[in-house]
C-alpha cells in the first residue's frame, strides 16, 4: 500500500465498525448473523492490525504566506 | 577631575571606577522611584536566607537592569514577568559586566493603566461573553491533525515526535506561522482560517515557551475570536509557565507544552492494537456462545419431535394407559383387602349373634309348644273340666239352653247325656 493508500483508509470509521460488531454480538442475535458478523470482525482486525504495523506518520507542509 | 591629561591612558576598570563614582556621586540618581514593567526576572536563593531578585524594568521603549538584594521579604506582591511595578533605589554601576543598574530596597504594584491590567480587563470581558466556554469532545480517532506553528521551533519537532510515536496512523498538516513580533497576530489567525480549509478534525497551535513578551500573541482579542469560531476543535500548546493566555483559555483544551498537546491530541496505538484484539476476541466468544446456543435449541427441539411424531406419540399412549391399568387393578385390590378385613372382622360378631338368636328361638318354640299343650280340650277336660254340647254344637253361653233340652256332655274318660233342669246366668 502507498502512504496516500494508506490515508485513504478511514481508520476511526473501521475501529468503530469494529466496536460496533462486538457489541451487537455481545447481545442477542439470530446466529446467521452472528456468524456473518464474525466473519466480518476477523476480516476488520486483521485489516486494522496490518495497517497499525506498516503505518508511518505522514506530514505535508503547506507554504508560508 | 579640574584636570585631564589628554595623553594619559588609563584601564578599563579605572574608567568604570570613574563611571561608578560620577554616577553614584549624582544626588538626581542616588534616590529613585522608577515605574516600569517586569520582565526577565528571576529569583535566586541569596545568601543569608532571603531571595535576590534580578529583573528588567521596561516601558514601550527603554530597559533598565535591576537587582534587590534587601527587603524582599517585604514586597507586598508576587513579582513576575508582565507586572507593573514602582521601583525604589539608586543607580549603581556592576562594574564586572560594566552595567549600570538600579539597586531596589522597596517595590510595590503599579497597577493604574499597566498593560496587565488591561490584559487583566480583557479575560474578564472574554469570560463574560462565554469565550473561554467552549470545551468540545476532540475526535476519538483523528486522520488529519493541524500543527499551527513556527516551522522551525522545537515545539513542531516535539509534536511530530510524539505523534509518530504513540499514533502514526493518521496525517499531519503543518501550517507555518510567525508566532512572535507583530506579525504573529495576523499570520496565526490566518493559520487557524488555513487548518479550517485543508480539511483537518483537530488543531494544535502554539509555540515552545518565552518569555512573556514573547507570548504577548497569544494574549489577542482577534486571535481569541479566530479561536472561538474555529469549526473544528482546537488544543494550545503555548509553554509557559505562569498566567494562561487568552487563547488557552479560549482553546477546547489546553495543554502546558507542544509535547503534552500531542499526547492528549491522539490516542497511543499500542492500547489500540490491544483494543483491536479485545474486540475480536469477544467477537469470537460471541459467535462460540451463539453457535452453542444454536447446538442447545437444535437438540431441544429434536427432543420435542420425537416426542410428538406418531410412533412417540402412541408409546405415550402405551405408557398412559399401563399406568392407568395398573392404578385400576392396585384400587381393586386394596379395596378387596379392606373387604376381606371387614368380613373377617365381621363373622364371628354375625355367628355369635346368630347362635344367640337360634337359642332365643328354641326357648320361645319351647314355651309356644307348652301354650299349645295346654290349649288341648282334652287337657283341660283332664284336670275335670267338662265340655257341653248341643245338636253337635259346644254350649259356653248358659242362655242358649231351655229347660229339659238334651245335652250331651264329655268328659275326660267318656260321658253322659242330661236333661236341663235349670238355666242361671251365673258362671264360674
Amino acid at each position: 500500500m502507498s502512504l496516500e493508500m494508506e490515508l485513504e483508509m478511514d481508520f476511526e470509521g473501521e475501529m468503530k465498525r469494529l466496536e460496533e460488531i462486538a457489541a451487537k454480538m455481545a447481545g442477542e442475535i439470530p446466529l446467521e448473523e452472528s456468524l456473518k458478523l464474525y466473519t466480518e470482525a476477523v476480516e476488520l482486525s486483521k485489516k486494522l492490525s496490518e495497517y497499525i504495523r506498516g503505518a508511518k506518520l505522514k506530514i505535508e507542509q503547506l507554504e508560508a504566506q | 577631575m579640574a584636570l585631564i591629561d589628554v595623553n594619559k591612558v588609563i584601564s578599563v576598570s579605572e574608567i568604570t571606577e570613574r563611571i561608578k563614582q560620577t554616577l553614584e556621586d549624582n544626588s538626581s540618581l542616588r534616590y529613585v522611584k522608577v515605574r516600569g514593567e517586569i520582565s526577565n526576572f528571576t529569583r535566586r536563593r541569596g545568601r543569608f536566607g532571603s531571595d535576590y531578585l534580578y529583573f528588567t524594568l521596561k516601558d514601550a521603549k527603554t530597559q533598565l537592569s535591576a537587582v534587590m538584594f534587601e527587603g524582599v521579604d517585604s514586597i507586598p506582591f508576587e513579582p513576575r514577568d508582565g507586572a507593573q511595578a514602582v521601583c525604589e533605589g539608586m543607580i549603581t554601576v556592576y562594574p564586572a559586566y560594566g552595567k549600570y543598574q538600579l539597586k531596589c530596597y522597596s517595590m510595590s504594584e503599579d497597577g493604574a493603566g499597566s498593560a496587565a491590567e488591561a490584559l487583566k480587563k480583557l479575560k474578564e470581558k472574554l469570560l463574560g461573553e462565554g469565550l473561554f466556554d467552549q470545551h468540545r469532545q476532540l475526535p476519538q480517532y483523528p486522520k488529519k491533525i493541524a500543527v499551527v506553528t513556527s516551522p522551525t521551533g522545537a515545539a513542531l519537532q516535539d509534536i511530530i515526535n510524539v505523534i509518530s510515536r504513540r499514533y502514526p496512523v493518521c496525517g499531519l498538516c503543518v501550517i507555518p506561522v510567525y508566532v512572535q513580533g507583530e506579525n504573529a497576530v495576523p499570520s496565526l489567525i490566518d493559520g487557524i482560517k488555513r487548518a479550517q480549509s485543508v480539511g483537518v478534525d483537530l488543531i494544535i497551535f502554539g509555540r515552545g515557551g518565552g518569555s512573556s513578551e514573547d507570548l504577548d500573541c497569544f494574549n489577542s482579542e482577534a486571535l481569541a475570536r479566530e479561536i472561538f469560531a474555529c469549526k473544528v476543535p482546537t488544543i494550545s500548546a503555548v509553554g509557559h509557565q505562569i498566567d494562561f493566555t487568552i487563547a488557552d483559555l479560549t482553546a477546547d483544551l489546553r495543554a502546558p507544552t507542544p509535547s503534552a498537546a500531542a499526547e492528549l491530541a491522539v490516542p497511543d496505538i499500542s492500547i489500540i492494537a490491544e483494543t483491536i484484539e479485545r474486540l475480536s476476541g469477544s467477537a469470537a466468544y460471541s459467535a462460540r456462545r451463539a453457535a452453542q446456543d444454536a447446538q442447545r435449541e437444535l437438540s431441544l427441539l429434536e427432543k420435542d419431535i420425537r416426542l410428538y411424531s406418531p410412533l412417540g406419540r402412541i408409546s405415550a399412549w402405551e405408557r398412559e394407559l399401563s399406568q392407568t391399568v395398573s392404578k385400576i387393578s392396585e384400587e381393586i385390590h386394596s379395596k378387596t383387602q379392606r373387604y376381606e378385613r371387614t368380613v373377617a372382622e365381621i363373622m364371628p360378631r354375625l355367628s355369635a349373634a346368630v347362635h344367640r338368636k337360634t337359642e332365643l328361638a328354641e326357648s320361645a318354640f319351647q314355651k309356644a309348644a307348652q301354650s299349645v299343650s295346654d290349649l288341648n280340650p282334652m287337657g283341660v277336660l283332664a284336670r275335670g273340666y267338662s265340655l257341653t254340647e248341643k245338636d253337635g254344637r259346644v254350649i259356653s253361653d248358659a242362655s242358649a239352653l231351655s229347660n229339659g233340652d238334651t245335652v250331651s256332655v264329655k268328659l275326660s274318660r267318656g260321658g253322659f247325656t242330661a236333661r236341663v233342669i235349670d238355666t242361671h246366668s251365673i258362671g264360674l
